[in-house]
């Protein structure tokens, strides 16, 4: 899992993480979601949303 | 896939950065990246020796060596012995490392040792020849210009030489600054340069040990973390997957 945190200074997301976790499937192949529960929807990655 | 588009270009840009560099790489070890300079080649004596390249991780050391060798070392026809060399680089401080280059097999396997000494003071250890990748680019009687790779659970090398042989390259220019992209403008743009390469990197840790890296100092990752946004405080491991 990976933890990204903005810095307090960013607009609309300052202190706040995002996670990035990956799934395992068929042959190896590695997909990564994210969330970030406190983070708005359209500030987040098309993937997280 | 869009994130993925930009960690590739982050990483094509990383390795240009490498690639614009003539005599400079980087040492991973004990959560330390450190830059390192290739200082100097002794040519193979015959077509069945081996080509001898020197590198030094403390830059004053290798110029040191390089004043003491030209005014104190013995040398034939010109030519300095990378040994003398290596070994001095490690009274003055460094960790120096020694690739030998030697003949083909008759199967097409390059001969390749690695040396390295740790710590001062202590005998050179010769590091897994089965993890060396080294490419050649270029090669003649009088110049040497490759790359050389090597990972292990210790240490990552990641070194460019580009040296005329029986010559030391500290007076080589400084290579450029590498390209750096440009700096997202919103949080979108600053999670996928962030993470991005990352999640490439721990992807193919996971391919090749079956299992999820659990420090972001891992060799594997080295240079997962090179650019930063601005509007990113810190990126790090979390545990599980």
């Amino acid at each position: 899992m990976i933890i990204a945190t903005f810095t307090a200074e960013a607009s609309k997301v300052g202190g706040k993480s995002v996670m990035f976790t990956p799934t395992v499937g068929d042959g190896e192949d590695i997909k990564w979601k994210c969330s970030g529960a406190d983070v708005a929807e359209s500030d987040l990655p098309p993937d997280c949303r | 896939m869009k994130m993925y588009n930009y960690a590739l270009a982050i990483a094509l840009l990383a390795v240009c950065g490498v690639a614009f560099a003539d005599n400079s790489g980087t040492l991973h070890r004990k959560g330390k990246t450190i830059a390192v300079t290739a200082v100097y080649v002794q040519p193979k004596e015959s077509k069945q020796g081996s080509d001898f390249i020197v590198f030094s991780d403390n830059a004053k050391a290798a110029s040191d060596v390089e004043k003491k060798a030209n005014t104190q070392y013995s040398s034939v026809d010109g030519i300095f012995s990378a040994d003398h060399i290596f070994h001095d680089l490690a009274d003055d401080g460094a960790h120096p490392i020694q690739l030998s280059i030697g003949p083909t097999d008759y199967d097409g396997t390059q001969n390749l040792d690695l040396e390295m000494i740790k710590s001062k003071g202590q005998p050179s250890v010769h590091l897994d020849a089965s993890r060396i990748q080294l490419h050649i680019d270029s090669q003649d009687d009088r110049r040497i210009e490759g790359t050389l790779k090597y990972v292990d659970k210790d240490l990552a090398l990641d070194l460019v030489f580009a040296l005329d042989k029986g010559k030391f390259g500290t007076q080589a220019a400084a290579p450029p600054e590498p390209l750096r992209p440009p700096e997202p403008t919103n949080s979108v743009g600053a999670l996928m340069a962030a993470t991005g390469l990352l999640q490439l990197r721990e992807s193919q840790y996971y391919k090749d040990h079956k299992t999820w890296p659990t420090s972001i100092n891992q060799p594997e990752l080295a240079d997962a973390l090179d650019y930063q946004p601005k509007m990113i405080h810190a990126v790090t491991l979390g545990s599980g997957e």
